[in-house]
C-alpha cells in the first residue's frame, strides 16, 4: 500500500529521509534539501554581494551537488554572486581561485566528512584541528592572514547519503573515484565506525557535529606558544619548527627524524606542548610500530582531506608525498592540501632563497653575521631588504648556530 | 627492569618489565599521585566509595584500604565509605542470580572494613527531586592555596558539628525535605530478604521496556545510577564520591560522549573532578591506569571482584553506541598500541566551560550540565531546527509514531492520558535538557513511567518558566541565582 509523502500529503512517497526519517515525495524532498541549503548559506553568512566564489569540482557527488546547487539558489534567491567552477587537476585550489579572482572557495564538504574528521581528530590528538571546529574559533582569521583564499562549506550539514539522492533524483551525472590509497588511510577507521554509529542511532552524523562545534578546549592546548623556527622563521613552539626538523633529517639520511614518540601528536608545524618527557628529544629518533603510520607516507595520510581523497589524484610514490622530506618546490597540489603554516615555510623559503641566493647551508659559513653587513651585502646585490627578510637571515644564523650546538650535545 | 634484581614477571608498554614489588611500587605511586597532583580532597573529608564489582573499583578499593592502614607512610587521611548499587532488575537477572549476586557484593562490602550501603536502582522511585538541583557551594576561589581550601573545609565541619544551624549546608535542607517526604532510608528494601519489593521492580521494568534503544537504555541507566549515588552520598554527609573509571574506560567515554552529542561536556563526564552537582564532586582517581595495569594488579594481589551482567551482555544485534565505540577503540589498540593515550591526553586538553559569572545558567534537568541547546547562527544544532520545523510543514498530518503518547505500546499499562498530552508534555520537556539528553528521551515511548522525582522537578521547572513569561517585562535583570523555595 503506497505510502503517502508526509510534507503534501498527496503524491506517493518517493523516500525516507535519512535525516528525519520522513517519507516524503521526490519534490518536496528536493524542496526541503534546498531550503536547508538555503538556510546554511544565509545562517551561516557565507558570502556577500558581488563576490566571486569559486566552486572546488572534482567532478565527484559533493562537488556536482555543490555546483548545481549554489547556481539553483544564486538565481532563485539573488545572492548576487559571480560562480566560477574551478577544476583543478594537480594544481592548487589557491592558485586556481587566484587566477579567476575569486573571493572564496566553495568546496563540497558534507556533514559526514565533518563528522569522520571530528573522530579522526581525536584519535589522532589533533588539537589544534579541534579547536577550529568549534564555533569559537575564528574562522577567517587565519586564513587571510597568509594570503590564502577563505574556504567555506555551504553542504557542512546535508547528509551523504541527502546528497546523493538529492543528484538521483534531479538527474545529476557524476563520477566517483576513491584515491587509490585510501584503504590504507588511518580515515578508513574513522569511517567504518560512523556507519556503525549511524546505523545505531540516525542522528549521529548530526550529533558528532554538535559536539565538535561545542567542545571545550583548555586555552593553552593545541596553541603553540607561538615562537619563531630559528631556521625558518616560521611559527613553532620548538626552536626548530618540524618541517626544518623533518628537512634535517633527510639532509642528514636520517629519514625517520622528526617522526618519533612526540611529533607524531601534532599536525607539523602547529606545535602543542611538549610531554615532559619529550622535552630536548627534537633532534633524537626514534621508530616504533606506530610508526608506519606516521612516517613517510603515512604523513600524508594524515593531511587527507575528503576532498583530495575523492578527487583519486595521481599517486606519487610513497617516498615523495611528503611534501616534508623533499626540497624541491612543493607541487601546487600539495601547496593546497597542507597546511597554512607549512604554505607559509614554503613562502618564506622561496623568499629566502630570493636574498641569499641559495637555500641557507647548515654547515657552511657564509654571510657576515651582523645587520649593517648584511644591509651592505643586500645592496651589493641591489635588492631592497625589508627588515622582515634581515630578521630571517638574522634568525637563520642564530638557527645554524644553534643546531651546531646542538649536534655537539648529542651523540648518534 | 627498575630495580634490576626482582624477577619480572609482567610487561606494561613496549619495554616497561616489572618484578612483583616495582609494579606494586609503581600502582601504588600513581594512585597517590593522582590524588597529591589535583589536591581536592581534603584531610577528614567523608568520601564515598563506588563499588560496581568491577576490576577497576574494585583495585580502587584495595588502594584505599591499604592507603589507610597505619604502617603505610604518609597515609592517606580521609574517612572512605563503599556504596554498591544493585542493578540487577534491568540487567536480565533471575532473581535467584541477583541474590546470589547481592550475598557476594554484601561479603566484599563488610569484608572491607569500611561503612557501606547496599542501594537498589528500584529506589529511583523514591528520590527526592532535590537530587535534581544544582545545590550551590561556594568554590573556593582560583589561585587559592589547599591549605587555605583546607581550613576553610576544617572551618565548616566544626560548624557543622557545633550545631550552629548552617542553613546554607544543603545536607540540612535535604534532610529535611526527607522528613517532609515522610521517607525513611532503606524504606525500599523489603522486609524479607535482600531483594526490594516486587512492585517497584516491575515498575523498574517498565521504565526501561518504555526506552526503545539500547544505547538510550545506557545513558538513562547511568543517570540513574548517578543519582542514587548522589544522593546517598548528600543524606550520608560525604562530599566527595570516588569512581573508578580506567584510562581505557576514559577513552571509550571520551568518543562515545562525542557520539552522543555531549561534547560540551566532555571534560566534566570524564575529568579527575566533576562538580557539577555543587556540594558533592565526583573524583576519578583511576583515570590514569590503563584496563591492563588494573587487571595485572588484582591478578597479582588477589583483587576480588564480582562479575554481574551488564545492560548489553548477550546482546548481539543492534549494539549501543557504547558498544560500538569500545569494540573500535580495542581493535584499533591492537592495531596501534598508542590509541587510547593519545585519546586520553587529547581528552586531557578539554577543560570545563567557566561557568557564568553573572546569572545562573539553564542547567540540563537530568544531566545537570549547563545547558549547549543556544542556537548559534550556522550551528548544527540551527540546521536540525530548520530540518524539523520544515518536516511540520502540514499541520492536519496526523503526526507519526513519536507524537502520540505510549502509541504501540500494546497491551503493556498505558498512561491513559490522551495523546494530545503526551505530545505536549514531550514539547515541554525537552527544552529542559541539553542536546545529549534530548536524544535520549526521544528514544522513550512515553515520558509516564519515569520515577516521580523527574516528573515532579520537570513540572516546577515548567511552571516558572511559565511564571517567569508572564513577568518577562517587568524583570530588570536575571536573578543570580534560584532563591530557595
Amino acid at each position: 500500500m503506497p505510502v503517502h509523502c508526509t510534507a503534501c500529503g498527496e503524491r506517493p512517497a518517493a523516500l525516507r529521509r535519512p535525516r528525519t526519517g520522513q517519507a516524503l515525495c521526490r519534490a518536496c524532498f528536493v524542496g526541503a534539501f534546498e531550503k536547508e541549503a538555503h538556510a546554511a548559506v544565509t545562517s551561516g553568512r557565507l558570502f556577500r554581494r558581488g563576490d566571486t566564489v569559486a566552486v572546488a569540482a572534482s567532478g565527484g557527488k559533493d562537488s556536482t551537488v555543490l555546483a548545481h546547487l549554489l547556481r539553483t539558489l544564486d538565481a532563485r534567491h539573488g545572492y548576487g554572486l559571480r560562480l566560477e567552477l574551478l577544476a583543478v587537476d594537480e594544481g592548487a585550489l589557491d592558485g586556481g581561485a587566484a587566477m579567476v579572482g575569486a573571493d572564496k572557495i566553495a568546496t563540497g564538504h558534507n556533514a559526514d566528512d565533518v563528522a569522520e574528521t571530528v573522530l579522526m581528530n581525536f584519535l589522532r590528538g589533533d588539537v589544534a584541528r579541534l579547536r577550529r571546529g568549534t564555533l569559537a574559533a575564528p574562522e577567517e582569521a587565519e586564513s587571510s592572514q597568509d594570503g590564502a583564499v577563505p574556504r567555506c562549506k555551504p553542504l557542512r550539514h546535508a547528509y551523504e547519503k541527502e546528497i546523493v539522492l538529492y543528484a538521483y533524483f534531479l538527474g545529476l551525472d557524476y563520477f566517483s573515484t576513491e584515491c587509490r590509497y585510501a584503504p590504507h588511510a588511518y580515515r578508513g577507521h574513522a569511517r567504518t565506525l560512523l556507519k556503525d554509529l549511524e546505523a545505531a542511532r540516525a542522528s549521529a552524523v548530526a550529533d558528532l557535529g554538535h559536539s565538535a562545534e561545542h567542545l571545550a578546549l583548555r586555552p593553552e592546548a593545541g596553541r603553540a606558544a607561538r615562537g619563531a623556527c630559528t631556521r625558518c622563521g616560521a611559527v613553532a613552539s620548538q626552536p626548530v619548527c618540524a618541517a626544518c626538523l623533518l628537512l634535517e633529517g633527510l639532509e642528514r639520511g636520517l629519514p625517520r627524524l622528526g617522526l618519533g614518540k612526540g611529533r607524531r601528536d601534532r599536525a607539523p608545524g602547529i606545535e602543542g606542548e611538549a610531554e615532559p618527557w619529550e622535552k630536548g628529544r627534537g633532534l633524537r629518533e626514534e621508530a616504533t610500530k606506530d610508526d608506519w603510520l606516521y612516517g613517510a607516507h603515512g604523513l600524508k595520510a594524515l593531511e587527507e582531506e575528503p576532498w583530495q581523497r575523492r578527487r583519486g589524484h595521481k599517486a606519487m610514490g610513497a617516498e615523495q608525498e611528503n611534501p616534508h622530506l623533499e626540497e624541491r618546490q612543493p607541487g601546487a597540489l600539495e601547496e593546497e592540501e597542507a597546511e597554512p603554516q607549512q604554505r607559509r615555510v614554503w613562502q618564506l623559503r622561496r623568499r629566502s632563497q630570493n636574498i641569499v641566493g641559495e637555500e641557507p647551508e647548515v654547515n657552511g659559513e657564509q654571510q657576515p653575521g651582523s645587520l649593517e653587513e648584511e644591509e651592505t651585502h643586500h645592496r651589493r646585490r641591489g635588492q631592497e631588504a625589508t627588515g622582515e627578510e634581515l630578521q630571517l637571515e638574522a634568525t637563520v644564523r642564530q638557527a645554524e648556530a644553534w643546531q651546531r650546538r646542538q649536534r655537539r650535545n648529542l651523540d648518534f | 627492569m627498575k630495580c634490576k634484581e626482582g624477577a619480572p614477571v609482567l610487561v606494561i608498554r613496549v619495554g616497561d618489565a616489572f618484578c612483583k614489588a616495582c609494579f606494586r611500587e609503581y600502582f601504588v605511586h600513581k594512585f597517590r599521585a593522582m590524588l597529591g597532583k589535583n589536591r581536592v580532597i581534603f584531610p577528614g573529608e567523608k568520601v564515598l566509595l563506588a563499588l560496581s564489582g568491577g576490576p577497576s573499583s574494585s583495585a580502587m578499593l584495595r588502594q584505599v584500604q591499604e592507603g589507610l592502614s597505619r604502617e603505610t607512610a604518609k597515609r592517606l587521611r580521609f574517612v572512605p565509605g563503599v556504596i554498591y548499587v544493585d542493578e540487577g532488575a534491568v540487567c536480565g537477572q533471575s532473581p535467584e542470580e541477583r541474590e546470589d549476586t547481592l550475598t557476594r557484593m554484601q561479603a566484599l562490602l563488610q569484608a572491607s572494613g569500611f561503612p557501606h550501603h547496599l542501594i537498589h536502582l528500584e529506589e529511583v522511585f523514591e528520590l527526592p527531586s532535590s537530587i535534581l538541583q544544582h545545590a550551590p557551594h561556594a568554590p573556593s576561589p582560583p589561585g587559592s592555596s589547599y591549605k587555605a581550601a583546607v581550613e576553610g573545609f576544617i572551618h565548616q565541619q566544626r560548624q557543622g558539628a557545633a550545631g550552629t544551624g548552617d542553613t546554607m549546608a544543603p545536607e540540612g535542607q535535604v534532610q529535611e525535605r526527607l522528613a517532609v517526604l515522610g521517607m525513611q532510608e532503606g524504606a525500599a528494601a523489603s522486609p524479607e530478604g535482600l531483594l526490594p519489593a516486587s512492585a517497584l521492580t516491575e515498575e523498574l521494568r517498565q521504565l526501561f521496556g518504555a526506552v526503545t534503544t539500547l544505547t538510550a537504555k545506557e545513558e538513562l541507566l547511568q543517570m540513574l545510577r548517578t543519582h542514587l549515588i548522589l544522593h546517598t552520598a548528600r543524606v550520608r554527609g560525604y562530599s566527595k564520591v570516588m569512581m573508578g573509571d580506567s584510562c581505557t574506560r576514559v577513552a571509550v567515554k571520551l568518543l562515545t560522549n562525542l557520539s552522543l552529542g555531549r561534547g560540551a561536556f566532555l571534560a566534566l563526564d570524564t575529568g579527575f573532578m566533576d562538580d557539577r552537582h555543587g556540594d558533592v564532586a565526583v573524583v576519578r582517581p583511576m583515570r590514569e591506569y590503563t584496563a591492563k595495569e588494573v587487571a595485572f594488579y588484582n591478578r597479582l594481589f588477589g583483587v576480588p571482584t564480582v562479575f554481574m551482567p551488564a545492560l548489553d551482555t548477550k546482546v548481539l544485534e543492534k549494539p549501543s553506541i557504547h558498544r560500538l565505540v569500545e569494540r573500535f577503540l580495542y581493535a584499533l589498540q591492537a592495531e596501534f598500541p598508542s590509541t587510547v593515550s593519545t585519546v586520553y591526553r587529547t581528552g586531557e586538553k578539554l577543560s570545563a566551560t567557566p561557568a557564568d559569572t553573572t546569572a545562573e545558567p539553564q542547567r540540563c534537568l537530568l544531566c545537570l550540565c549547563v545547558l549547549d541547546t543556544g542556537v548559534v547562527e550556522g550551528s548544527t544544532l540551527q540546521a536540525l531546527l530548520i530540518s524539523e520545523e520544515l518536516s511540520r510543514k502540514r499541520p492536519s498530518d496526523p503526526s507519526p509514531t513519536r507524537g502520540g503518547c505510549c502509541a504501540g505500546a500494546g497491551a503493556r499499562r498505558c498512561c491513559g492520558s490522551p495523546p494530545a498530552s503526551g505530545t505536549k508534555a514531550r514539547a515541554d520537556f525537552l527544552p529542559l535538557l541539553c542536546y545529549g539528553c534530548r536524544l535520549t528521551i526521544k528514544d522513550m515511548t512515553c515520558l509516564e513511567p519515569l520515577p516521580p522525582y523527574i516528573r515532579s522537578e520537570a513540572e516546577r521547572r515548567r511552571r516558572r518558566a511559565t511564571m517567569k513569561q508572564e513577568i518577562q517585562e517587568y524583570l530588570l535583570e536575571d536573578e543570580a541565582a534560584e532563591p530557595k523555595s
